[in-house]
């Protein structure tokens, strides 16, 4: 395969806290243009892959490339949507400031905000249905537009690759179909997302590919090639609470 | 009566001294307030603190620095250099500190600003005859006592200051708000952090000598604290803030005239009154705002009996199940206001559900009847499953119900035969 087909290539990476083994020698190729679910129990290091591919995590062993370039080169290609439990909420700032924060990585610190930007905010503003509530200060919001909003950012940076962490959790029936067309959208437009993900129910239904996790890769493929009920109770340890539609597949 | 207003508010701007003391401490008071909105929001108030206490060696090094520089050293340079070291003190001590795995970070910054004012009581006491700083007006400052230099420095140092935050407001902004989005653009989060504190250094090193190392840690807080109690916008609360300094500082040197008390003490005592006030009547985030929405609240529970008793059409006000007069009154009242009831009917002690009522009705029905028959399909009896349904019926989670719809298979009416309204979107 071409080089140029790969987004992001994580090769052997290997972490660790505090002499605490996060992920072990995990190799993934994720092609451009893909939606890709990452999947396992908490603490399986979901969210440290994720923040490998913006080079934030130091790393023990391996490589992670972008585009075929190492991460550190790669700043301003990935947009990230961050865990609602990671934002202040009481943070003095719009709607619309969160979603222009989307476009600094544009301009240079000395150049102002442009017409072409608010345009672009404007329009990812109304992607995700948000326009009216833009003037809110952002703790005055449901969960599921605050989600949004984070959707909205990501939209505005324009970039290739899209890192969401956790966007389903917690948010009502409107937000996940949002999110889930703006997957789609982006899928059309050849963009790569990954998306950290724990409901192992809907999985099949938003992903081309997942990831099931658990410090290292169990299985990496087509949701129901991956999803198989031995190899599931093997990475959650059994821990899993009934996953309705393996045990519909088994009857 | 004109005699006595003007001997209590005009008298004392016919003093050189006051006039300069408003100057100086209003210039302070403005940088360290919109500075401070910035340290608040990354809650790192405690720097501000650190940092005070650090000033007192790094400007004890600095004078000697410039001792043996300049025949007769030189009193800014001193002081500026010495801000810088403190910085640097602080913000290394902290980070080592904070990375050795015992120490908590309220334990490093005990260990730290104790130990680095001890280490320069020491060097000020030992070096007297080169370092011109008295330890009594390094804690309570001499407003009244400013020079010139002394205003131009914070002059100098309050348009630096404010010079940078407009031009980074930006990147200042959003490494705050969300450092890892700010790391992911390529934004250099640490080197942001830095000039932070370097800030913070100057305002301290600039305000020290007017008002003392304590109340220049209120300077910086207590301002942006009351601004951030009264507004959600950024840019709004800077203003506020440097308002509200601005505030303490004619206040206080109002009162200390009339009171014949410390200039310093004075302006932070009023900043300090001023935020309570601000606490109390904030109005949307204030302490009274917050007891009065607790009061008008209606328990959900309510608002749910009268939805339900409702819901096939009309009913009494004392038709409502389980009857309480007051409750019942005070929760139809609370679903007027928000479009739940028909207002006019209601005047008439008629309970009529508007269709946004009837919407949200049909979701409490369905989890009453999925609830019931969760209580049935586990073996509960339909009389005792009412009964218990009635209460569970509130606990209406939509994860909770999609089980009990799939437990059920997905059934169409309930125990008596009623339909089950079919799950809401935006459940």
């Amino acid at each position: 395969m071409p080089g140029s087909n790969i987004a992001i290539k994580i090769e052997h990476l290997t972490v660790s806290y505090q002499a605490k083994a996060v992920l072990v020698d995990v190799s993934l190729d994720i092609p451009r243009g893909s939606v890709v679910g990452i999947l396992g129990p908490n603490g399986a290091g979901k969210s440290t892959i994720i923040k490998s591919v913006m080079g934030f995590v130091p790393r023990d062993f391996g490589t992670v490339e972008v585009f075929g370039q190492p991460v550190a080169h790669a700043r301003g290609l990935v947009a990230y949507v961050p865990q609602r439990g990671q934002i202040d909420w009481t943070f003095p700032v719009t709607v619309r400031d969160v979603v222009t924060m989307g476009r600094y990585g544009h301009r240079r610190w000395y150049q102002s905000i442009r017409a072409e930007d608010r345009d672009k905010v404007n329009h990812s503003l109304e992607a995700v249905r948000m326009t009216e509530f833009s003037d809110r200060q952002i703790g005055q919001l449901s969960g599921g537009q605050q989600q949004r909003v984070f959707m909205a950012r990501a939209l505005a940076q324009e970039s290739d690759i899209l890192l969401l962490d956790e966007p389903f959790a917690g948010v009502d029936a409107a937000t996940e179909r949002a999110i889930a067309g703006l997957l789609a959208g982006a899928r059309e437009e050849n963009k790569t997302v990954v998306v950290v993900h724990h409901d192992l129910e809907t999985a099949a239904e938003f992903f081309d590919r997942v990831v099931l996790l658990n410090r290292r890769v169990y299985a990496y493929g087509p949701p129901r090639e991956v999803l198989d009920p031995d190899l599931l109770s093997e990475v959650y340890g059994g821990k899993l609470r009934a996953v309705s539609w393996a045990e519909e597949d088994k009857a | 009566m004109s005699a006595w207003l003007f001997n209590v508010f005009a008298e004392p701007w016919t003093h050189a001294y006051f006039v300069k003391g408003v100057l100086g401490g209003s210039i302070i008071a403005v940088a360290c307030a919109v500075l401070g909105c910035y340290i608040i929001l990354r809650k790192m108030a405690f720097i501000g603190d650190a940092m005070s206490h650090a000033l007192l060696p790094g400007v004890g090094i600095g004078y000697l620095i410039m001792n043996a520089l300049f025949a007769g050293g030189f009193t800014a340079g001193g002081l500026l250099l010495g801000a810088l070291i403190a910085a640097l003190l602080t913000s290394l001590c902290i980070s080592f500190l904070s990375n050795v795995d015992r120490i908590a970070e309220d334990t490093a910054i005990g260990i730290i600003y104790t130990g680095l004012f001890a280490a320069g009581v020491v060097i000020l006491t030992r070096f007297q005859q080169y370092i011109n700083i008295d330890l009594n007006h390094f804690f309570q400052g001499d407003i009244y006592g400013v020079s010139w230099p002394d205003l131009w420095l914070s002059a100098g140092v309050a348009a630096v200051v404010l010079s940078i935050i407009i031009m980074f407001y930006r990147h200042l902004t959003i490494v705050s708000f969300d450092p890892t989005m700010a790391a992911s653009i390529g934004l250099p989060t640490r080197g942001i952090h830095i000039l932070l504190t370097i800030m913070i250094a100057l305002v301290c090193v600039a305000g020290i000598s007017m008002v003392g190392v304590i109340m220049i840690v209120g300077l910086l807080i207590t301002p942006a604290a009351l601004a951030y109690m009264l507004t959600d916008r950024l840019p709004r609360m800077m203003g506020l803030a440097a308002l509200m300094g601005v505030l303490s500082v004619i206040l206080g040197l109002y009162f200390s005239e009339w009171v014949n008390a410390s200039g310093g003490g004075s302006i932070m005592f009023m900043g300090f009154l001023l935020f309570i006030v601000g606490l109390i009547f904030a109005p949307r985030y204030g302490l009274l705002a917050a007891w009065l929405r607790r009061r008008r609240l209606v328990p959900q529970a309510d608002l749910e009996d009268v939805l339900r008793s409702a819901h096939e059409g009309c009913v009494l006000l004392e038709d409502v199940t389980p009857f309480d007069l007051q409750r019942v009154r005070k929760a139809a009242r609370q679903m007027a206001r928000e479009g739940l009831l028909e207002s006019e009917p209601l005047r008439r002690g008629r309970v009529c559900l508007t269709e946004k009522g009837r919407d949200e009705a049909a979701h409490i029905m369905r989890s009453h009847q999925l609830w019931e028959g969760h209580l049935i399909h586990s073996g509960m009896s339909v009389e005792a499953a009412h009964e218990a349904a009635l209460e569970l019926e509130h606990l209406h989670y939509r994860d909770v119900l999609i089980d009990f719809d799939a437990e059920l298979e997905h059934p169409v009416a309930d125990v008596d035969g009623k339909p089950i309204p079919p799950a809401s979107s935006d459940g």
